[in-house]
């Protein structure tokens, strides 16, 4: 035996039974095999607890980690208000999972924490990767990324993503084992007799010269080139928002701001690409946007833009860099972060996406709508993005 | 390039923070950093100063001092370390093979262009030679006129004078064996095929050859052959010419075997001499137009045989031992 990976995914009324039933058809996937890790997604209709206590009942106290999400999908289908479960068996892998809390207060204690009873090396299992699952309105996904790398060293390839809550942006929620906990990091350290695979991509592009942020505090941005920030962002996205029927100089309600703002992200020029930065943090029209992460003062911004067939087209170039990186291995499952924003732009068409992906991989697979993904191969030093997929790939 | 591995690239570390914060400001931060312990910005730093500069970024705090710890420790810069020297490897790799097909592409250049320049040289033989030709018909036939007339009037008291006419009608007749080459060759001309007894044109041909006395001719010929289709007069061009050379390479005597037979739809015609042979460097180029080892000539002679012979549907290969002789072997289809 080498790995099996199955999934399913359901809706259901009473949150206890949703998760048994939904780990109970996954399980029956793997054919009688032993669960060695658990997956789980769940919109934020259910109560989170007793979701985790009905697939535990199911499983068994085998390391697990999971969050809210604000969208699930996996080989099966594409839902909103659902669970979503995979199971793993495997002995070409090791699983450990561990929760850190007070995220926002010390991220790296939080991340300590979660790691303390991880080991540093396991034998016969020289390839280290880890998941890592976040507060998603914690506003720490790129320290919380980089603390963990500092916690479990350099040598260990990063994917994950921040849990979301329907667009309610009220409060998400990481899963660990048998509990559940906001403010929280839930990570998972996976040692491998072969090394996991990761494909990146987002379908964004510059509209606007390079803006530089002249005030910010912590993940507040105040002004960009000494002007209100909203009011930059209304000046070079009036053109182009108008011809989908956004009229930037009335936009009052949160939900139409979110939208505007998913519409047209931030993008940083790193290395060769842009790193996108959503804003959809934003509350108010009156000057300040909110990003995720930290943005620091003379750090140069750029709106972008991404156009729906942009937004297909890069969810199935993530899983043929996935792919390409795997070089033939035989595979196993994929774990699919993918931004929300992602599915606001895509609206129906967001299955289109999933679709894409799903025929390129050809393997079972599981994933949610996130606020932020996070993605890191050995030896980079940066992590968060947004507005991108990122697809995990499990070989056998 | 060598790295030195106590010395720290800056520039990597703008890269590796510039992929969270953005270039402008990863560089915009680390310069502040590196002025503010008094350094000079550089290329690359020892670890002293550098574990310098990122203690002096710690004190940002937050996200920037994460970095600043992860940078600075020795574990991962040793990753850093094994990645640029992995990452030299491929690039050297990916030079030497944009190298080698460089070379390779080079090397192709230089034989097309050779190839071109032999194909214009030919080109302008086809182009010229036809009114050189002609032009040059007209004062060596008046040559030829003079030879005759000056032997009928001065050798009969001047033995040495008839030597020299002699020599003279022979030089003649080389020049006029390089026009008619010349023309051979410019010339597209369309057969004339007539039904013809191939041992007729052996004949004609030996006619037309001077062959000393000390050369033993000797034919196989079998009674019963068949006519074949061929134009007579470019035929026999072909055999003056393999004869002419056979010849050529017996100046101190031998033998010359024309062997003729049949095989199942095909005529093979064999011009055998025991001369002084062609060398293995020499045999792979003798049918090449413009080849040539005689002092005289401009080596269109093989050329326009091999162009004859397979304008023909035929072909012509050539065997050859230094000191022991050639063979000339001309297979032609027999038409019904």
């Amino acid at each position: 035996m080498s790995t099996k990976f199955a999934t399913s995914i359901l809706k259901g009324e009473d949150s206890f039974n949703t998760g048994k039933e939904v780990a109970k058809k996954a399980m029956e996937k793997l054919g009688g095999s032993k669960v060695d890790f658990v997956i789980v997604f769940s919109s934020s209709k259910y109560d989170y607890q007793s979701v985790v206590n009905g697939i535990r009942e199911v499983t068994g106290n085998v390391p697990l980690i999971g969050c809210s999400s604000a969208g699930e999908f996996t080989e099966e289908a594409t839902m909103k208000e659902s669970v979503a479960c995979a199971v793993i068996s495997s002995d070409t892998h090791r699983f450990f999972a561990g929760l850190g809390t007070d995220l926002r207060k010390d991220e790296i204690e939080c991340i300590k924490q979660a790691t303390s009873e991880f080991p540093t090396s396991v034998e016969d299992y020289p390839y280290l990767s880890s998941i890592i699952l976040v507060d998603g309105l914690a506003g720490k996904g790129e320290e919380t990324v980089l603390a963990t790398v500092a916690t479990l060293g350099p040598n260990v390839k990063f994917s994950g993503g921040a849990a979301a809550d329907d667009l309610k942006f009220k409060q998400t929620y990481v899963f660990c084992g048998d509990k559940v906990a906001t403010d929280a990091c839930s990570i998972a350290l996976v040692a491998s007799k072969i090394p996991v695979f990761i494909g990146v991509k987002h379908g964004h592009v510059p509209i606007s010269p390079p803006l530089v942020v002249t005030k910010a505090d912590k993940n507040i941005v105040y002004e960009i080139n000494n002007k209100p920030a909203f009011e930059i962002w209304k000046e070079y996205t009036r053109e182009s928002a108008k011809k989908i029927g956004i009229d930037v100089d009335n936009i009052t309600e949160m939900e139409a701001i979110q939208n505007f703002f998913t519409r047209y992200e931030a993008g940083l020029l790193t290395g060769g690409d842009y790193k996108i930065r959503w804003l959809g943090g934003t509350t108010t029209t009156e000057g300040p946007i909110c990003f995720p992460c930290v943005i620091y003062e003379g750090m140069v911004l750029r709106v972008m833009e991404s156009p729906k067939e942009n937004q297909i087209a890069s969810a199935k170039k993530a899983a043929e860099i996935a792919l390409s990186a795997s070089k033939g291995a035989k595979l196993a499952g994929a774990i699919i972060f993918d931004c929300v924003c992602r599915a606001v732009i895509l609206g129906d068409d967001f299955s289109k996406a999933v679709n894409e992906i799903k025929n390129v991989l050809q393997v079972p697979l599981i994933g949610f709508e996130t606020y932020g993904e996070i993605a890191m191969e050995i030896g980079q030093l940066s992590g968060f993005h947004n507005t991108t997929t990122v697809v995990l790939l499990i070989p056998e | 390039m060598s790295i030195e591995k106590k010395s720290i690239n800056i520039q990597s570390i703008i890269w590796m923070l510039a992929d969270s914060i953005g270039i402008e400001a990863a560089e915009n931060i680390l310069d502040k950093s590196i002025r503010e312990v008094g350094f000079d910005r550089k290329v690359s730093y020892s670890e002293e100063e550098f574990l310098k500069i990122c203690e002096n970024l710690k004190k940002k705090g937050g996200y920037i001092k994460i970095f600043a710890t992860l940078v600075a420790s020795p574990v991962f810069r040793e990753i850093q370390y094994q990645k640029m020297i992995e990452k030299e490897k491929k690039e050297r790799e990916e030079i030497e093979t944009l190298y080698k097909a460089l070379q390779k592409s080079n090397e192709e250049l230089k034989k097309m262009q050779e190839e071109l320049i032999k194909k214009e040289r030919l080109s302008t033989i086809g182009t010229l030679s036809s009114s050189i030709a002609h032009e040059l018909r007209n004062p060596l036939t008046s040559i030829k006129n003079i030879a005759f007339f000056l032997k009928k009037y001065l050798t009969e008291e001047k033995p040495k004078v008839k030597e020299l006419i002699e020599l003279l009608n022979k030089e003649i007749e080389v020049m006029n064996k390089i026009i008619t080459d010349l023309l051979e060759f410019s010339r597209v001309t369309k057969l004339e095929k007539v039904k013809i007894s191939i041992e007729k044109v052996i004949d004609e041909a030996l006619n037309s050859v001077v062959i000393l006395e000390k050369i033993k001719v000797i034919k196989e010929i079998p009674s019963d052959l068949k006519e074949v289709y061929i134009d007579p007069i470019r035929m026999r061009q072909v055999f003056v010419n393999l004869i002419t050379n056979a010849c050529d390479a017996m100046s101190d005597g031998g033998e010359l075997k024309i062997v003729v037979k049949i095989e199942p739809a095909e005529m093979k015609i064999d011009f055998s001499d025991t001369g002084h042979g062609i060398s293995k460097e020499v045999i792979s180029h003798i049918f090449e137009p413009l080849f040539t080892t005689k002092a005289k000539g401009i080596g269109l002679g093989l050329a326009v045989v091999r162009s004859i012979i397979e304008q023909h549907n035929g072909k012509i290969t050539v065997e050859s031992e230094v000191g022991k002789g050639t063979t000339f072997s001309i297979i032609l289809p027999i038409e019904e």
